[in-house]
């Protein structure tokens, strides 16, 4: 159920991304996208709580808790 | 008129191996390096007749090697004499007993079978699975750039058979060994390779998993020690007109406009250049020898985010006599939760090992001519944090020798104290002093997934025009193999875009 909600968040926040990039930049879709982000984060949260598995757990948050640093290491 | 067209600073293997292609392409080409000797990580250095490697010990996957012999107009075989190394590991559990694993796929699942025949039967299904991968990312993910998501892309439009292997990424190197494999003693067979990513089973990406087998592909130790190969770097690129200077510290990348444009050395000395490739590690080059004045803050965000690998203090010893081992590599293995709590126990928490586990490398076995007549040569490898809770290296430096030597001659070498005739160690802090490694760390960043292919720092600098990355902060990554491709890859760049 939590993984289904997450990948639908991703996708969600995935598509609106993509057409705003291609479309426009207006406060709306940002705001679209702002929110989308925010339930595919909350999901991912709630699928790595969701894990009774310790080792996968932790593999989980490993990349987890790198996911904010991808736009700078993409850069570098 | 620039001096040079290309300044390589680093004669590691990465900087070699783009030096002898850039040279091959007609460049006038000058390499800097700070030491005496060539190949950085992957050296032998020579104390009282004894010949130890300073860190690399084997070379596996020997594509890019002979990749690089080619682009120079040479081959391998008539640049290096490799050894092929057969039984490729000798696994020594904590009671003493020894299982062998020998080079062939087929004697190795013997040997499986006579622990666990389902084991047995599994080793050849994860055996035929890497083969596929390995072959589909010899000549796309290991040789080619990753600047963004599209080369990515055409790596997998190139080969689209790689899909079927995008579950790998989403698991860990746990979850793949636990997946074919059920007998204890087989898991921890297969379990401890995920720390030659620096991470322990559970944190390794699951595609780190094609190591166990990989090895099988074929192992092997350059006669004369692992010197040789940088050394054959430079043969061949001196051949084709790069030149090499020794004890020459570069100390800052001359950068204006956001275009790198020379080099400054630590007596002041300008030299300048077209282009600079670097083969150190790339958060050194960035913040401290460009200067975070000169990257954007998102990269400077992303280049700040990275975590050191793993570093790997190392004792060399010399012995008078033969030591009871049959392989090139002998490792102590435990269960799959030991390595794990090692990780989180000891590692993270910046303590020194209580049973100091890890790799014992004799490899006079493979090649005589490292040793006196009757002598031997023993390498063993550890593992340890970097920082020390409450102390550090240099304190606790003669401390860890005894401890590593005490241990292995109870559990892995017996007689190995008795027979000591000359003894040296390379802690994480002498690695950082000696090769300029930040944090010691002998595989740059660490491997992990967000650290991977356009994640790393690229090979052609997205934040400095005219700058080149090679080694093993930047793609593909750490060993020898994947340097020497990084080599090639910045040298592709080159010839393209400039």
């Amino acid at each position: 159920m939590i993984k289904t909600v997450l990948m639908t968040a991703l996708a969600f926040s995935a598509v609106m991304t993509g057409l705003t990039l291609i479309y426009s930049c207006n406060i709306i879709n940002i705001l679209f996208i702002a929110v989308s982000f925010f339930a595919a984060i909350m999901a991912g949260l709630a699928y790595v709580y969701s894990v009774q598995d310790k080792p996968r757990k932790r593999f989980i948050w490993n990349i987890a808790r790198q996911i904010p640093y991808l736009i700078g290491r993409y850069m570098a | 008129m620039a001096d040079y067209d290309v300044i390589i600073i680093g004669a590691g293997c990465g900087g070699l191996s783009a030096g002898g292609i850039l040279a091959k392409q007609g460049r006038k080409v000058l390499i800097l390096e700070q030491s005496s000797r060539v190949g950085g990580c992957c050296s032998t250095f020579e104390k009282d007749g004894f010949h130890f490697d300073v860190g690399a010990s084997i070379v596996e996957i020997i594509h890019p090697i002979k990749l690089f012999f080619n682009l120079c107009g040479t081959s391998l075989e008539k640049e290096l004499d490799l050894i092929p190394i057969d039984p490729i590991f000798s696994f020594v559990k904590s009671d003493g007993e020894r299982i062998n694993y020998p080079l062939s796929i087929e004697s190795t699942a013997e040997v499986i079978s006579s622990i666990s025949k389902k084991d047995g039967e599994n080793w050849l299904k994860l055996a035929n699975y890497f083969s596929d991968l390995l072959k589909l990312t010899m000549d796309s993910f290991l040789t080619k750039p990753a600047y963004g998501i599209i080369d990515v892309f055409r790596m997998v439009k190139k080969n689209p058979k790689i899909i079927k292997f995008l579950p790998l990424f989403m698991k860990s190197y746990q979850d793949v060994i636990l997946n074919y494999f059920s007998d204890e003693t087989i898991i921890q067979t297969m379990a401890f390779q995920s720390y030659y990513c620096g991470l322990p089973p559970e944190l390794a990406p699951g595609f780190m998993a094609f190591v166990p087998y990989s090895e099988h592909e074929g192992i092997y130790y350059p006669r004369g020690g692992m010197i040789q190969i940088p050394e054959a770097l430079r043969r061949v690129g001196e051949r084709n007109g790069a030149q090499i200077r020794f004890n020459t510290l570069v100390d800052r990348v001359m950068v204006r406009k956001k275009k790198a444009y020379g080099v400054i050395l630590e007596d002041g000395t300008e030299i300048t250049s077209k282009i600079v490739v670097s083969n150190i590690n790339a958060k050194k080059l960035y913040l401290e020898m460009i200067g975070e004045e000169h990257i954007p803050w998102l990269a400077r965000f992303g280049l700040k985010s990275y975590e050191l690998s793993m570093p790997f203090p190392v004792v060399y010893i010399g012995v008078d006599y033969r030591p009871a081992l049959e392989a090139h590599h002998s490792i102590n293995i435990g269960p799959i939760e030991l390595m794990n709590e090692f990780w989180h126990e000891t590692y993270l928490k910046g303590l020194l090992p209580e049973k100091p586990y890890g790799l014992v490398t004799i490899p006079s076995l493979s090649d005589e001519s490292l040793a006196p007549d009757g002598h031997h040569v023993v390498t063993l490898m550890g593992m340890a944090p970097y920082h020390l809770q409450g102390t550090d290296w240099d304190k606790e430096k003669e401390k860890y020798i005894e401890q590593l030597v005490n241990f292995h001659s109870e559990v892995t070498v017996p007689g190995l104290k008795d027979h000591i005739t000359t003894i040296e160690c390379a802690t994480p802090l002498d690695f950082e002093r000696k090769l300029l490694l930040p944090g010691g760390s002998i595989y740059g960043l660490q491997m992990d997934i967000s650290a991977q292919a356009c994640f790393r720092p690229s090979s052609r600098s997205k934040s400095i025009e005219h700058l080149y990355l090679t080694g093993s902060s930047t793609h593909p990554g750490g060993g020898v193999p994947s340097v020497i491709a990084s080599g090639i890859i910045a040298a592709e760049q080159i010839d393209k875009y400039e």
